[in-house]
């Protein structure tokens, strides 16, 4: 496969993720400031835009620092490069360049939805139509990575499982660090009750993250924290955890590079072994927090080398996909 | 009869000042958009029941009304002390009745009503199950009739369904009238499925660390087919047809692609005639032979129990205050609705003579089938229930009719008032009863109906308990 196509895929299937991890995040946030006692729905929002690593750029120049005005800087805003529709544009754009290699089915899906986010972008996005624009977003999400299971060429799916596993490590990851840091310590006796806010800010954890099926499956509930902690971290069956992305991103750099000796795989391989380290067990949000944080730095440094050793793009298809390639996402330096 | 508009109240605390703004709104316009998404959301959804005997077998949508029932903070404290006193109760009642009978021999109510009772389980005598729960989940249905009266028309403690709408209307109501919830502190409702299953899990046999609990239907042609899977669906637990499901001498058992797996509390969706073939109805091929057997023998538990209708009929009702007093030494907190017993032939015949202006009931209906509502029927049907009564006066109630209480409610023409009921769902586990700060709100939609059955014509609509004012929810 040519590494030009292979970055098309891989940017491809990480602004993908990148949509649908800010759609559910949102929803998640968005119920929140729905219930009573919650904090002001622009506050929640501002925790949106802290997870997606957006809060700086969206405080510089004269915007209005409303709800509405976060919420469609977040979904729509054309200047915030990971804005949904942004998203949905890098897609596009990406899959154009490698359209020959995608099946009809699946460019289709790519491009009315593209076509669709481009109308609700001129259209602007009222606080109470939120949840209906997500799911539309969500539906449009499913539906390409529904057409996209279709992909068999070369290595495309390898690719875009690597996309997929990096960028949900980078979300999880963000998600863990923000949102950790207005929960109090667990107390494995004193666990929270479920009319509690702390409860429903460990719910909302856990629909961002896209967890809840676990979430309902895991047993014994009582212990909230705990499991919440482990199901984001170290639970191999969720498909969003940290360990089970780090071992994919192990699983598809070596079917794409076809070798098991690069530094990639060696800077993954250890991410795993990091993560299955962090003291989820203690309690202590603090201390698990500080480990994410190292976590959070060699993520940013492997997605550098699977760039640089393996996918090996001089630039994405477009100036603004670039520049969605924010620096946060990406480790300082990354070449891209 | 001039019924109770909860809306218009003029008590200086009253609620629906929460959504005066959408009431006195002259442009239905804006509202009538709202209740199309919301209906747009059951259809997609798929929140639908099915209709017995309607000949068509097709599902339908249970008719949402976008108007909430509101319930003071204050309000609801003190519904939700009566519907807990009175579930306390009627589970101390039926362990007595299957052990001691120690409210009969007291004299406190005659043996007829227990032993003389179909519903009575002479298969449940001396079983013991955990923590003395018989009725894991109940549903007790109010009326209201002026500001501070509210009646306890009956106690639902074999299968109560509705729960599912109750959560799907707040979800709905969140979707299309969020401004709402932003602007009012509604208690949140949510954690229901996550309450049941703590309380499920709780009444499992002794002994069990780690209980596995599922939810037991009759299967996709049900008519609550789709809450039953909406509660396994929310509360993580694998739904089971009894196929699924096998008995030996060390429990029950579900097959699993992985073998056997245990299963340690079943709450079951099938009545009790057709739970366990050897032990009830021996033609019933929704049950699981044998299971009644591992019940007695304390491996598994069913919820809600064998044999609670002996406690939540027509006749027995009549006595639920005396168990409260009998059990718990406390005065009720609820009001029964004043009672005929048709089987006393004196009573029978006050029916008799003011059958136009009263409502009867069959003992074991339900569903607002079998019922005659006195001053709406006309004088055929009213006859009909004469010669029945006449007949068989063991087998009906009569009541009053009550001025059900009326909300605001959106009809074809604006917004109207309309009679409605109450369910809350109360939740019993060993060491805790409770439920969450909400309820089913069944609504009549008929002009002057007061037949809030989803079979007969009847809607839902989202209830909002207010949280107390300066009190965090």
């Amino acid at each position: 496969m040519l590494t030009r196509l292979a970055g098309n895929t891989y940017w491809l299937a990480r602004s993908l993720e990148r949509a649908e991890n800010t759609c559910r995040l949102l929803r998640a946030l968005n119920r929140q400031s729905l219930l009573p006692g919650a904090v002001h729905t622009s506050a929640l929002f501002r925790t949106a835009l802290a997870v997606v690593d957006e809060l700086e750029a969206f405080q510089v120049g004269t915007r209005e620092q409303t709800a509405r005005a976060i919420l469609e800087y977040i979904l729509i805003a054309p200047e915030n490069h990971s804005s949904v529709v942004n998203c949905f544009a890098n897609v596009r754009e990406n899959g154009r360049s490698a359209r020959h290699m995608l099946t009809a089915s699946m460019w289709e899906a790519v491009n009315r939805t593209y076509l669709r986010a481009q109308e609700i972008r001129s259209e602007g996005v009222r606080l109470d139509e939120v949840d209906e624009v997500i799911d539309w977003a969500l539906q449009g999400c499913y539906w390409i990575r529904g057409a996209a299971d279709e992909l068999r060429r070369d290595g495309l799916p390898h690719v875009l499982s690597l996309g997929q596993a990096l960028e949900r490590l980078d979300f999880t990851l963000r998600l863990l660090s923000t949102l950790l840091a207005d929960l109090p310590s667990i107390d494995p006796d004193n666990p929270p009750t479920m009319s509690s806010g702390e409860y429903r800010r460990w719910l909302a954890m856990i629909e961002a993250g896209d967890m809840s099926e676990s979430w309902r499956s895991s047993s014994p509930r009582r212990r909230l924290g705990q499991t919440a902690l482990a199901m984001f971290v170290t639970d191999p069956h969720t498909t969003r955890s940290l360990v089970t992305n780090a071992r994919r991103v192990v699983a598809a750099l070596e079917i794409i590079s076809g070798r098991d000796d690069s530094a990639a795989m060696a800077a993954a391989s250890a991410l795993v072994h990091q993560i299955l380290a962090i003291p989820i067990g203690d309690g202590d949000l603090s201390v698990v927090q500080t480990a994410i944080t190292e976590v959070v730095i060699r993520t940013w440094e492997l997605s550098d080398l699977c760039i640089r050793d393996h996918l090996s793009i001089a630039q994405p298809a477009t100036a603004s996909a670039s520049a969605s390639q924010s620096s946060s996402t990406l480790p300082p330096g990354a070449q891209v | 009869m001039e019924a109770f508009d909860e809306c218009c109240s003029n008590a200086t605390d009253n609620p629906y000042a929460a959504i005066a703004d959408w009431l006195d709104d002259p442009d239905f316009s804006e509202l009538a958009a709202k209740r199309d998404q919301a209906n747009n959301l059951f259809v997609r959804r798929g929140i639908t029941f099915q209709v017995y005997g309607d000949g068509t077998g097709t599902e339908r949508l249970i008719p949402f009304d976008l108007i909430p029932r509101i319930i003071a903070a204050r309000e609801w404290a003190h519904l939700s002390a009566g519907c807990t006193q009175r579930v306390k109760a009627l589970n101390a009642f039926l362990h007595d009745i299957y052990h001691e009978q120690k409210i009969i021999t007291e004299g406190v109510i005659p043996k007829w009503v227990v032993e003389g009772n179909s519903e009575f389980q002479p298969l449940m005598v001396g079983v013991d199950v955990p923590g003395q729960i018989y009725s894991h989940i109940s549903g007790v249905d109010m009326v209201r009739t002026g500001p501070d009266d509210w009646y306890v028309l009956e106690d639902n403690l074999r299968c109560p369904s509705g729960v599912s709408y109750m959560l799907e209307n707040r979800a709905a109501m969140r979707r299309v009238m969020a401004r709402s919830f932003r602007h009012n502190d509604v208690e949140p409702i949510d954690h229901y499925p996550d309450l049941l299953l703590q309380s499920l899990r709780s009444c499992a046999p002794d002994g069990i660390s780690n209980p596995s609990v599922v939810i037991l239907t009759p299967g996709a042609g049900n008519s609550a087919y789709f809450e039953h899977a909406f509660l396994a669906q929310s509360m993580g637990v694998p739904l089971v047809e009894g196929i699924d499901l096998v008995v030996d001498s060390q429990g029950v058992w579900m097959h699993t692609t992985r073998g056997l797996a245990p299963v340690h509390v079943i709450y079951r969706r099938i009545n009790d005639d057709y739970l366990d073939p050897q032990a009830f109805n021996p033609t019933s091929v929704l049950g699981v032979p044998g299971l009644f057997e591992a019940h007695k023998a304390g491996l598994v538990t069913i919820s809600n129990a064998v044999g609670n209708g002996v406690a939540d009929d027509k006749a027995t009702y009549l006595w639920v205050p005396d168990m409260i007093r009998f059990y718990l030494g406390e005065e009720p907190i609820l009001k029964n609705v004043p009672t005929w017993r048709c089987a006393d032939p004196a009573q029978l015949e006050e029916v008799l003579d003011r059958l136009p202006e009263l409502v009867v009931k069959e003992v074991h209906g339900a569903g607002g089938y079998g019922m005659l509502v006195g001053p709406s029927a006309s004088q055929d049907e009213i006859e009909d229930f004469r010669a029945k009564l006449i007949n068989d006066p063991g087998d009906f109630i009569a009541q009053p009719t009550l001025a059900l209480s009326t909300c605001p409610t959106m009809i074809d023409a604006g917004i109207a008032p309309r009679h409605v009921d109450l369910r809350p769902y109360v939740l019993a586990g060993r060491d805790e009863t409770h439920l969450v700060p909400g309820a089913l709100t069944r609504v009549a939609l008929k002009e002057g109906s007061l037949v809030v059955n989803s079979s007969q014509g009847g809607g839902t609509k989202d209830t909002w308990v207010l949280c107390e004012e300066g009190a965090s929810c």
